[in-house]
């Protein structure tokens, strides 16, 4: 019954155990879902104890409310701080208990998933997701027309831009792929895009726990980037490289998986980017969860920010493997918990450090931040990187 | 007469009336996750869960709030249990039908009071938010745990919580100056020493002074008043090896004397079955057969008085024939893991490693207070007790499921007293119903030494087995004492609705 594609709560057993014999509590100190509601039960521990009890068959998982499951944004804090991944001073990047709170929230959404108790929401983005490729219901075909609007053909070539299932449905991931499209061109990078061809990583249907689908699309997405000879994957969402780099087992081999800010950094590097202008302006960035603490991207971001002329950088408190996230991840772009205030509380942190804009390197984050932004009333840019880089270089 | 549920039930409408009900919770999930802390009680209980599981989890975000869920209780007969960060040891597990009040969500900076060095807070600040507070202003607090990521500030009062520089500065109630606390009878009182922030008066009754250790049986906390002080201009870190164990001891008691306190703030002895848990990791090989044991320091305050006093230390170690082993000298990866292991709460990444496939293994902390004077004999006697838990002749169950991780490492405590750091792990999906008898009787053992020592049961975290506290209560306090501390219960709480599963 607890089926989660590979993996079932059971293959887990030992590693709920193992949370809920130690218990310390690590996990919790910046999880976005505790901060916001201080409830132990969405707390990464406190879900190893329910998972632990669903698996034992003393709790009925229809019982758990859906608070609890679809809290989790996915952000890695826990699994980050974790006591038991703990690096001691001899193996200091060892991470060998991979449980997070998005693992344990993934296989209960794969069982609510399994049983039909899904909300309205995540079922309408799944059928969505299956229907069209895309969580919007937008028709695929859109994005063949998007492309062909910035000149670009729908022809993949050896590398390909794959700028996932936010383009060009969402304004602002569509402004930045746009931005990016745009550097990269200038750049004089040969690239070409999948199109109406390019479905979702996958990663929204992981989220959501549709295991199912998840593994449909990875199948898909693989048979359609061998069949185009692609070498090389440049991501616009930190998210779609996180899936790609870790669950494409039949490509990891063949095909070089970048994200565009690792692309823009070569780039600036062997001085192909130009930059004509300057951004003047103090700015503080944002390390999205799936690039920063899930994949160690740390630094391409700042590299190429400390380059762009006239740019103060600034740290926020919480930054590089700390930092909080910003509330985007799991299923929070189309069922969100309304109590969970994550991408308010970012935005705070980042204006406590003076900066007028936020830099992020992610389509979700830049939703989040704009969104939040505006609600908290304050005078604040929000930019993805590739933005500003596309300003400077005009 | 109202049944249990129905008494519950209109409890849980008024609470939710009063306080909003978006700050009630009672689905089974979550109220399963208030059945477990960090302690190892859970083990003593087949069914822990049917046992613990309290009827609704409450999460007040102010005092009023707390004042509502009191007076309700009181008028409904639920009990109480207050919890914090749920890392202590002992008494914050739920109870049957009881209402947890989580107080995390209280976790305002309420005044920082910087001229006279005092910060008020909620009870529900976790540690390591204040911590951080204060060194961004260029001080540190004085009560400093090492659990400082899950603990919370309230939670520091009601186990009158050990500090991670005790030998300097003592434990936290040497540091709390006020504490706001919401009596059994629904009234809020600010307790302190003649107002509400001296540190020391002579015209009344030290009050706050019931609370620390207390465990939420007389009222529950939600502000706390501390000190704090500038951080220190220069600390340095030591160690030193030792073929006798007894040198050891020896030179760890010189260095903590009182004279030295002000600027020792700790000093430890690492004993060799610890030692040689953790050599893979400092020294990449065995531990060397012939050193027995490290003891180590810390040394804070003025540059010139730091480097005197480490030279001072340096000669008392090597006094008591310490000495320097070049593989062994890296003191850094020492102290990185003996950081590691404190800052992450109770060994777990190690014990992990130590372990392998030994993610089952709930620990158990035993903190008796020793005296110096009686302290190489207690540690030797207690390797005995060991040996014999390790016996299958003496324990066959026990011997089995248990692992003694940290054999006693000497913490000092109040002057002439010491922490007694021991850490056991247990096999929990071994642990049945024989090893709980011989859990108990061995206890009872480990209890008959420690006061033989003239020692006590427990310097910080509390652990009795449920079943013996009443007796080893009284064992420990004498019959008047423990009659003394009934009676102020029971005038304080008269409908026992404060936590009353401990204690009592």
């Amino acid at each position: 019954m607890e089926k989660y594609g590979y993996l079932t709560l059971k293959d887990y057993q030992r590693t709920l155990i193992s949370c809920v014999v130690c218990y310390c509590g690590l996990c919790a100190a910046n999880c976005p879902a505790y901060v916001s509601l201080r409830d132990e039960a969405v707390s990464p521990r406190g879900l190893a104890q329910i998972a632990f009890n669903v698996l034992k068959g003393e709790l009925d998982i229809s019982k758990v409310p859906d608070k609890i499951i679809y809290a989790c944004t996915g952000c890695g804090w826990c699994e980050w701080d974790c006591s038991q991944n703990r690096p001691l001073p001899d193996d200091l990047k060892r991470r060998d208990v991979m449980i997070s709170g998005a693992t344990i929230t993934e296989l209960l959404r794969s069982i609510k998933v399994e049983r039909g108790e899904v909300p309205e929401q995540v079922a309408e983005a799944l059928n969505n997701l299956v229907k069209f490729g895309n969580p919007f219901g937008r028709p695929a075909k859109v994005k063949d027309d998007w492309a062909a609007g910035l000149g670009i053909q729908a022809n993949p070539t050896d590398t390909i831009l794959y700028v996932g299932s936010l383009v060009p449905y969402d304004d602002l991931a569509t402004k930045m792929a746009e931005a990016l499209v745009n550097v990269l061109k200038r750049a004089g990078l040969k690239f070409g895009m999948l199109g109406s061809r390019e479905a979702d990583s996958g990663a929204f249907a992981r989220a959501m726990g549709e295991e199912g689908l998840f593994m449909e699309l990875v199948d898909s997405n693989t048979e359609t980037f061998k069949k185009h000879g692609v070498k090389r994957i440049i991501c616009l969402s930190p998210h779609d490289y996180d899936t790609f780099i870790h669950y494409y087992d039949d490509i990891r081999d063949e095909i070089e998986i970048k994200h565009y800010t690792q692309v823009l950094w070569e780039l600036m590097e062997s001085n192909k980017i130009e930059l004509k202008g300057s951004y003047e302006k103090k700015v503080t960035y944002h390390d999205p969860c799936y690039l920063g603490r899930r994949n160690n991207i740390f630094d391409e971001p700042r590299k190429i920010l400390k380059k762009i002329p006239g740019i103060e950088l600034v740290e926020m408190k919480l930054a590089r493997e700390e930092a909080f996230c910003c509330g985007g991840g799991g299923t929070s772009l189309f069922y969100r918990i309304p109590e969970i205030d994550v991408d308010l509380r970012r935005v705070e942190q980042a204006k406590e450090t003076g900066a007028e804009t936020i830099a992020v390197a992610c389509p979700i984050c830049l939703r989040m931040f704009n969104d939040a932004v505006k609600s908290k009333g304050y005078e604040m840019n929000v930019l993805d990187i590739a933005q500003i880089v596309n300003e400077v270089m005009k | 007469m109202a049944s249990l549920e129905s008494k519950l039930n209109n409890f849980i409408d008024d609470v939710s009336k009063a306080i909003g009900s978006e700050k009630v919770s009672t689905d089974r999930p979550t109220r399963m996750c208030y059945t477990l802390t960090h302690g190892p009680e859970c083990l003593l209980h087949e069914n822990y869960i049917e046992e613990f599981l309290p009827a609704v989890v409450l999460r007040p975000t102010s005092t009023e709030d707390v004042q509502e869920i009191v007076k309700l209780a009181n008028k409904y007969l639920v009990p109480l249990v207050p919890s914090g960060g749920r890392t202590g040891s002992y008494g914050a597990e739920g109870m049957r039908d009881c209402a947890i009040v989580d107080l995390r969500s209280m976790n305002r900076i309420l005044e920082f009071d910087e001229k006279n060095y005092r910060v008020t807070a909620e009870a529900g600040l976790l540690m390591a938010d204040y911590v951080k507070f204060l060194h961004e202003r260029g001080y540190m607090p004085l009560d400093w745990p090492a659990s400082e990521r899950s603990a919370t500030l309230g939670s520091r009062v009601a186990v009158n919580g050990y500090n991670w520089w005790e030998n300097g500065w003592g434990p936290a109630e040497f540091h709390v100056r006020a504490i706001k606390v919401v009596l059994p009878n629904g009234d809020a009182v600010k307790l302190a020493r003649g107002s509400s922030r001296p540190s020391k008066c002579g015209i009344s009754y030290n009050l706050m002074s019931l609370f620390f250790g207390s465990k939420g049986t007389l009222g529950i906390i939600t502000e706390v008043t501390e000190s704090f002080i500038e951080i220190p201009p220069m600390k340095v870190y030591g160690s030193m090896v030792f073929a006798d164990i007894k040198d050891a001891f020896e030179a760890y008691l010189d260095i903590k004397r009182p004279r030295y306190s002000r600027l020792v703030w700790r000093t430890t002895v690492s004993t060799e079955r610890y030692l040689k848990f953790i050599a893979p990791y400092i020294i990449k090989k065995e531990w060397p057969e012939e050193c027995k044991a490290v003891v180590d320091y810390h040394i804070f305050g003025e540059p010139q008085a730091v480097k005197e006093m480490e030279e001072k230390v340096v000669n008392i170690l090597k006094s008591h024939n310490g000495f320097e082993r070049p593989e062994l000298s890296d003191v850094r990866a020492y102290w990185d893991v003996h950081n590691l292991l404190e800052d992450y709460m109770g060994l777990a990444s190690l014990t992990k490693r130590i372990k392998n496939q030994g993610a089952t293994m709930r620990m158990i902390f035993l903190d008796p207070n020793i005296p110096d004077s009686n302290l190489i004999a207690f540690y030797m006697d207690l390797q005995r007790l060991f040996s014999k838990m390790e016996d299958e002749n003496h324990y066959p169950a026990l011997s089995q499921v248990m692992t003694v991780l940290e054999s006693g490492t000497p913490i000092p405590g109040m002057e002439g007293y010491n922490k007694f750091w021991v850490v056991l792990l247990a096999d929990w999906e071994k642990w049945d119903d024989e090893c709980r008898k011989e859990f108990k009787k061995w206890f009872r053992e480990y209890a008959e030494l420690v006061w033989s020592h003239n020692g006590s049961l427990s310097t910080t975290h509390g652990f009795i087995p449920r079943e013996l506290e009443v007796e080893f209560l009284k064992r420990e306090l004498g019959e008047k004492e423990y009659e003394l501390m009934k009676l102020i219960k029971r005038t304080l709480d008269p409908n026992n609705i404060m936590n009353p599963k401990i204690f009592f």
